[in-house]
């Protein structure tokens, strides 16, 4: 199936990705019929509260050339290991406040173990390869450097 | 040759710096590590990754004048 090969595509939105724009990315899939699974992961910043301070939001920054291509290479071999019909994969770039969403996997394809099992597969592997950096920013503007765990 | 340091994430404030000219007499990715170690103590409190421009490369790779070298800390995205 090399319809499936596409080059390189940005993955980074500035700030927060909008439910509106999730909204859409699925409303386009409707005249896509083979489909008959969906598999969405959604990064959402969470509010943590470490010693008395609460997380207001996160700046991500990444090297942004490795990441495309990281991501580009777990979006491939994703498609060699299981039966899919697209992907979309954006993360955001920059401040993403609490309760925004930072992470937007899509998976779909013609029955739900293959897309259920890629998305986790292409969350565990873009968090563990795409080199993005999040900066936990306190509501007294003080800072952490996120750890993923 | 002279290099040009790309620091990232929590680099960037242990060296309190985002790029850096960086002077290096010897060869390769290997040797570049130990010098960064040796130059900037403090980036021995995190495990950090090297890029060359911008592809990650194995530490027997022969650097050239002008290499672009990211230093990338432990990756933090989602």
């Amino acid at each position: 199936m090399e319809l499936k090969r596409r080059a390189p595509k940005p993955i980074f939105k500035p700030g927060a990705i909008s439910a509106e724009s999730i909204g859409k990315s699925i409303a386009n899939h409707q005249t896509k019929t083979e489909i008959g699974a969906h598999s969405i992961f959604m990064g959402q910043v969470r509010a943590d509260e470490i010693a008395g301070k609460k997380v207001a939001a996160i700046e991500y920054t990444a090297n942004e050339v490795i990441a495309n291509e990281e991501v580009f290479k777990i979006r491939e071999e994703a498609f060699d290991k299981y039966d899919l019909t697209c992907m979309h994969i954006y993360h955001s770039i920059g401040k993403v406040n609490a309760g925004e969403i930072c992470l937007f996997i899509f998976v779909s394809s013609p029955r739900r173990n293959a897309a259920n099992d890629a998305c986790r597969f292409i969350l565990e592997a873009i968090k563990e390869k795409a080199p993005i950096f999040g900066k936990e920013i306190f509501e007294d503007e003080s800072h952490q450097w996120k750890v993923n765990s | 040759m002279n290099l040009k340091l790309t620091f990232y994430g929590q680099t960037t404030e242990l060296v309190n710096s985002n790029q850096l000219d960086f002077h290096f007499n010897k060869t390769s990715l290997k040797d570049l590590s130990e010098e960064l170690e040796i130059a900037y103590p403090v980036l021995t409190r995190i495990e950090c990754k090297l890029a060359v421009n911008n592809r990650f490369e194995n530490g027997g790779l022969i650097l050239k004048d002008n290499d672009e070298i990211s230093i990338l800390p432990p990756f933090s995205g989602g």
